[in-house]
């Protein structure tokens, strides 16, 4: 167990020392952060569009960095020829798939809680039709150059790696800087019956769409890690997409073809269904997403994630290595 | 320590990369592994690693049968891959201290084999270097480290000089001839002049198949002239 934990700690940081980890990364915060000037131009739904724009904007830049990650850290593995120090070593096949997997959803993970914690704060900039949030805008975009200069500057004198030290950085700042001005704002109600719900939701009614968005990218990111035991970057991110799309549009063609039945209901499970996962439309009806459709989902990713692990280690356990690592 | 290959066959599809090898090594002793590029020098040694099945055959590690008991065995055997493949963003230090992880080693026992190995690979003045800003010489030398952290039985270097320069080789060799007293030594290597620099037996193969396998003297006498001769014939005969 602990030689699992050390490779995947060692797949985590790999994956933050990414240029394009970072590059996706500080793109996605950036345009999350200016929804709320586009939302301007919408007539009394700016909390609809801000949020609907920063769900899907994390929803597919996690997915994007799902595949990315796992070919970075497995594909190029293969082929600089590191899988061989580590296989020499008492690690099993077994292991090195796990451990990488769990490296690379961990990296999604951190990656997905910033652009949350940064859907948080566009939300709270979008806060009326005619007047943004500007000195928060101003934090926010302030707390990413901060980051990059923080980075940049262990760069410069100890050598150290930019985009893990300004992501670093990032996770202390933004969560922060989230939770610092939502409680000042909670704090400007005196009472539930002036809070507008066209300019200000409540972080319980957002938050457990947002938990949903994890088990998305997780299940991407296993899909495509196991992938990448095979493939390249390209083919891998081509698959992926592919997959993407037929779980976008799974529901339906399912009942088309096979109608409500068990088998209709069984090819829905298998192709991951991202609709499952978008709960921004019950949040623009206003609906409370319960606690127990939180858990299902959790328990049906579980479950997807261990069957991708398995073909993981099936393709993996069939990999000759030495083919392309000389 | 004893390492015996029983048999190796790795077949891909149709092609027969490496054909009915077996031989033994026993500890204080070092053997090159030569033959000419393709020859299946570096699938044997991963076969011998653990890293990749043989498709028949059998490698055992003292009595302790390789694919049965793989972890075990394994704490047995060090590696250095051709290549030297490494982590470009670790410094030589964190490397190091991540392999010896991999290992099981912790506490104190990993300070001294850390202490130990970059005494002996002399990477004392780039411990806290980035890998990726190493010299070749540099980077073979921290690869090399992390196959002897653990005092291995059995030690496989795969091509250990190849691309470095005369001085660099030097070292490389007399680190291996100082190792050659704890532990049984493969040096895969198409550089003859490796064989007689460290090696006491030499084993050759060509196309997959065992076509020698004696001491150097011996080796030498195959053509009655240079090792270059004994080598161009031996392979010449086989591809016949």
């Amino acid at each position: 167990m602990l030689i699992i934990y050390k490779m995947a700690r060692n797949t985590f940081v790999e994956s933050l020392r990414q240029p394009v980890f970072y590059l996706m990364l500080i793109t996605a915060m950036c345009i999350i952060g200016l929804f709320p000037t586009v939302a301007m131009f919408v007539f009394r739904e700016q909390i609809k569009f801000v949020v609907d724009s920063s769900m899907a904007i994390s929803l597919v830049f996690s997915l994007v960095v799902a595949v990315v990650s796992s070919a970075h850290t497995i594909s190029r593995e293969m082929k600089n020829g590191t899988v061989l120090l580590l296989l020499s070593k008492p690690v099993t096949r077994l292991a090195f798939v796990l451990s990488k997997i769990l490296g690379v959803l961990a990296a999604i993970s951190v990656f997905l809680f910033l652009l949350n914690c940064a859907s948080m704060i566009s939300v709270l900039i979008a806060k009326d039709q005619f007047r943004l949030e500007y000195t928060l805008m101003t934090v926010y975009y302030s707390a990413l150059a901060v980051s990059a200069v923080y980075g940049g500057l262990r760069n410069y004198f100890k050598q150290e790696s930019f985009t893990s030290n300004s992501i670093i950085a990032m996770l202390v700042l933004i969560p922060l800087i989230a939770g610092l001005f939502y409680f000042l704002r909670v704090s400007t109600f005196h009472s539930a019956a002036e809070i507008d719900p066209e300019e200000f939701i409540d972080v319980r009614h957002l938050m457990p769409a947002l938990l949903l968005l994890f088990p998305a990218a997780w299940t991407m990111g296993t899909i495509a890690s196991a992938l990448a035991t095979r493939i390249e970057l390209v083919s891998n991110l081509t698959v992926c997409s592919v997959i993407f799309l037929i779980g976008l549009i799974s529901k339906y063609f399912a009942i088309q073809w096979l109608g409500n039945g068990l088998a209709s209901s069984f090819v829905r499970t298998l192709l991951p269904n991202w609709q499952y996962f978008w709960m921004a439309d019950a949040i623009a009806a206003r609906q409370q997403i319960p606690g127990v459709y939180l858990f299902w989902a959790f328990l049906y990713v579980l479950f997807y994630i261990g069957f991708w692990t398995f073909w993981a280690l099936a393709f993996f356990n069939e990999r000759e290595l030495a083919k392309d690592s000389r | 320590m004893r390492i015996f290959a029983d048999h190796l066959v790795k077949r891909y599809g149709n092609k027969e990369s490496v054909s009915d090898l077996s031989f033994t090594l026993e500890h204080n002793c070092v053997l090159g592994f030569i033959g000419p590029n393709g020859a299946g020098k570096t699938t044997t040694m991963r076969m011998l690693c653990g890293i990749m099945p043989p498709s028949s055959g059998r490698v055992f590690i003292n009595d302790m049968e390789l694919l049965q008991d793989p972890v075990r065995a394994k704490q047995q055997i060090g590696y250095l891959p051709e290549n030297a493949p490494l982590y470009g963003g670790m410094t030589v230090r964190s490397f190091l201290h991540y392999c010896a992880s991999m290992r099981g080693m912790g506490g104190k026992k990993r300070a001294l084999a850390m202490d130990r190995v970059m005494e002996s690979c002399s990477l004392r003045a780039v411990a806290e270097e980035e890998i990726e800003a190493l010299s070749k010489g540099y980077r073979r030398r921290a690869c090399l480290a992390q196959s002897i952290l653990h005092e291995p039985g059995i030690l496989v270097l795969d091509e250990p000089t190849d691309g470095l320069d005369p001085n660099q080789k030097r070292e490389i060799r007399t680190l291996i001839r100082s190792m050659r007293e704890r532990c049984a030594i493969i040096v895969s290597t198409h550089i003859l002049e490796e064989v007689d620099a460290v090696c006491d037996r030499v084993l050759t193969i060509s196309a997959g198949r065992k076509v020698f396998d004696g001491c150097v003297e011996e080796f030498r006498a195959v053509s009655g002239g240079s090792l270059e001769d004994s080598f161009a014939k031996l392979a010449g005969e086989a591809l016949q």
